[in-house]
């Protein structure tokens, strides 16, 4: 039988597999903690399963328990096959190790190698490169370009770093440019530098002396020069990640819950997108409660969150502790009644589940039950 | 959180000063938003903000960098990226407050887990990073003022899997790896507790197709997940409150936890 609740469940999957036989890259965008990483795997297994497609699954979450669902025993930096067992399709799943994709790029790109050697033990690179979250969104994106060089994959599906605004993922590639044709790094990297520049960066140094020391300083001072040595190279493997973000293989899934504060971030994300231009090709509603609906708003355009419970279902309740939690998740359904963003997109609600996933099969669920 | 436990010391006729230390407002938005301005003092702390205070505080410095944009542009850069000087900023002003004696409470929100263990340790850090200059020689007295029987941390979770492990694994650095005492649990937003006829009652409402059916089943299975995490949540061996959640007033569901209402027990 067809009641309220069963509508929580819901919104365009049709759409969504449209998406998904015809996509090449779609990088899953959202605030920290929403699911990006299993929604961004449970995609690829549906284009892999269904749609035939080989594909495969970016992560950069050292998620345990997928791995376990993909029955996989650990993500690695090398892409492993995950046995889907139904269709034509292939999926591999692989994890980025931040620091050592840095490292590669370096490597890569340093003029030769005894440049590489000692910007790799420079203090400062190595805890940026570990700690500075801002490097984490960019050499996430990075593996764009080089897994959609050559034809091994039809699909690449990007997991995001929890960033702490969404949308800093869209200016990274774009801020690593700035950071590298800045006057700050000529100013900081004198060598061959004038005495123009030696005096403009005379205040940051005095203070950075008397506030760090002057080890540290060198260490800094040691950092920007090698840095600068990469600039070239660099700067055009960044611009070219930067194209790769704006052409129209690539597509955005913005991910959100029914969390308010959740819902903001994706609200910025998606303000953001349109500002370049872009638009969401899908939203994804997770861990919809069966408390909340789902249902398209004004003429159309946007989802609302309504709410599906009220005090006449609290009232078909005799027991006094069940109709009190009841009454608790009335009451969260009525903060989380607010509009899920006015995304000119296909919505699609993945219910919350109250199972564990253990399994391929439970990750193709989430999908499916839509 | 942090803005219950001010308004309870607060109401108490203590002097109080809420930071918070993330930086995004976070705070001063709950205290606008549960009626509680004007009851205690609060601060906020962003990295820029704290570096100009620092400098001002202990270098004597007229200006602060941050009005230089392309300054604090480089300092965005190097602080991100230097172990321990966002921290040592931020932490040195907690403790210059609390120095200052002008508090009966200084209350700080902490950042995320983890975070707040290089919090704790930003002048031990600090002193092996640098072991000369100004920096340096501040950070003995804020060790001693983190280490004092007066400071403590107090952990809050919800009872549920994950936030219990993270719980777990930051109780154990903190013992091992910080000066800082442990000094109480806040186990916050837990689910209001379903009784053996009621879970009776959910299974059938399920079982006849009930609309009321799917909502009764995730009640129960909220309350049987945090039922489920009591006995880990006791081998932290702190002294607990534990407040239900209640979205209408959050704040005002710990305060009633905090000042010993039939909420502040286990259920």
């Amino acid at each position: 039988m067809t009641t309220g609740l069963d509508a929580a469940v819901g919104g365009d999957i049709a759409a969504v597999d449209r998406a998904l036989a015809e996509d090449r890259i779609i990088v899953m965008a959202g605030p920290g903690g929403v699911g990006k990483t299993t929604i961004g795997a449970a995609l690829g297994l549906r284009a892999a399963q269904l749609h035939d497609r080989r594909v495969v699954v970016v992560t950069v979450d050292p998620a345990r328990r997928l791995a376990e669902a993909l029955g996989v025993a650990r993500l690695t930096e090398e892409a492993v096959l995950v046995p889907v067992g139904r269709g034509e399709g292939r999926l591999w799943a692989l994890m980025v190790d931040m620091a050592k994709s840095w490292d590669d790029l370096v490597i890569q790109h340093a003029p030769d190698p005894e440049t590489a050697r000692r910007l790799l033990a420079n203090g400062l690179y190595r805890t940026l490169t570990r700690r500075f979250i801002q490097s984490h969104d960019y050499i996430a994106l990075d593996h764009l370009l080089s897994l959609t060089e050559g034809d091994r994959y039809d699909l690449v599906i990007v997991d995001t770093p929890p960033s702490s605004h969404a949308i800093d993922l869209l200016d990274a590639p774009g801020r690593m440019i700035e950071f590298f044709e800045s006057r700050l790094l000529r100013w900081l990297t004198f060598g061959a530098g004038s005495s123009l520049s030696t005096m403009a960066a005379k205040p940051f140094l005095l203070l950075a002396e008397r506030l760090l020391g002057s080890d540290f300083l060198s260490d800094i001072m040691e950092f920007f020069t090698l840095f600068a040595e990469l600039r070239p190279t660099f700067v055009k493997r960044a611009e070219a990640v930067e194209r790769r973000l704006a052409d129209d293989e690539t597509v955005y899934v913005v991910v959100s819950t029914t969390d308010p504060v959740a819902v903001g971030g994706c609200q910025g994300l998606i303000d953001g997108l349109q500002q370049r231009r872009r638009s969401p090709e899908l939203l994804v509603v997770n861990r919809l409660p069966p408390t909340l609906g789902l249902v398209e708003g004004v003429a159309g355009r946007g989802h609302v969150l309504r709410r599906l419970i009220d005090d006449e279902m609290v009232a078909l309740i005799d027991d006094r502790s069940l109709a009190a939690a009841v009454r608790q998740l009335a009451d969260q359904a009525s903060q989380a009644v607010l509009p899920v963003v006015g995304a000119d997109c296909p919505v699609l609600g993945v219910p919350l589940s109250t199972e564990d996933l253990t399994d391929l099969d439970g990750l193709a669920s989430l999908l499916s039950a839509g | 959180m942090v803005a219950a436990l001010a308004a309870e010391a607060a109401a108490e006729g203590r002097t109080v000063l809420a930071v918070d230390a993330v930086g995004n407002g976070g705070l001063d938005r709950v205290v606008a938003g549960s009626g509680l301005a004007g009851r205690f003092e609060t601060l906020r702390l962003t990295t820029r903000e704290s570096l100009d205070q620092y400098l001002k505080i202990y270098l004597k410095l007229p200006i602060g960098p941050s009005r230089l944009a392309p300054l604090a542009r480089i300092f965005d850069y190097v602080s991100a990226a230097a172990p321990g000087v966002r921290e040592i900023l931020t932490i040195g002003k907690v403790g210059h407050e609390v120095r200052t004696g002008a508090w009966d409470d200084v209350i700080v929100d902490g950042p995320a887990t983890g975070h707040v263990v290089e919090l704790l340790n930003a002048p031990r850090s600090m002193a092996e990073l640098v072991p000369t200059g100004p920096l340096a020689s501040q950070t003995g007295w804020l060790s001693e003022v983190l280490s004092a029987p007066s400071s403590g941390v107090v952990l809050v979770t919800t009872a549920e899997e994950l936030p219990v492990t993270e719980t777990t694994e930051l109780l154990e650095r903190l013992t091992t790896e910080t000066a800082t005492a442990v000094t109480g649990l806040i186990v916050n937003k837990l689910p209001v507790p379903v009784g053996p006829d009621g879970r009776a009652e959910a299974d059938r409402l399920a079982s006849t197709g009930s609309v009321a059916g799917p909502v009764a089943a995730l009640a129960c299975h909220r309350d049987r997940t945090a039922e489920a995490q009591w006995p880990r949540i006791d081998a932290f061996g702190l002294p607990a409150v534990v407040a239900l959640e209640e979205l209408n007033d959050p704040v005002g569901a710990i305060r009633r936890a905090l000042s010993g209402g039939s909420a502040g027990r286990r259920p």
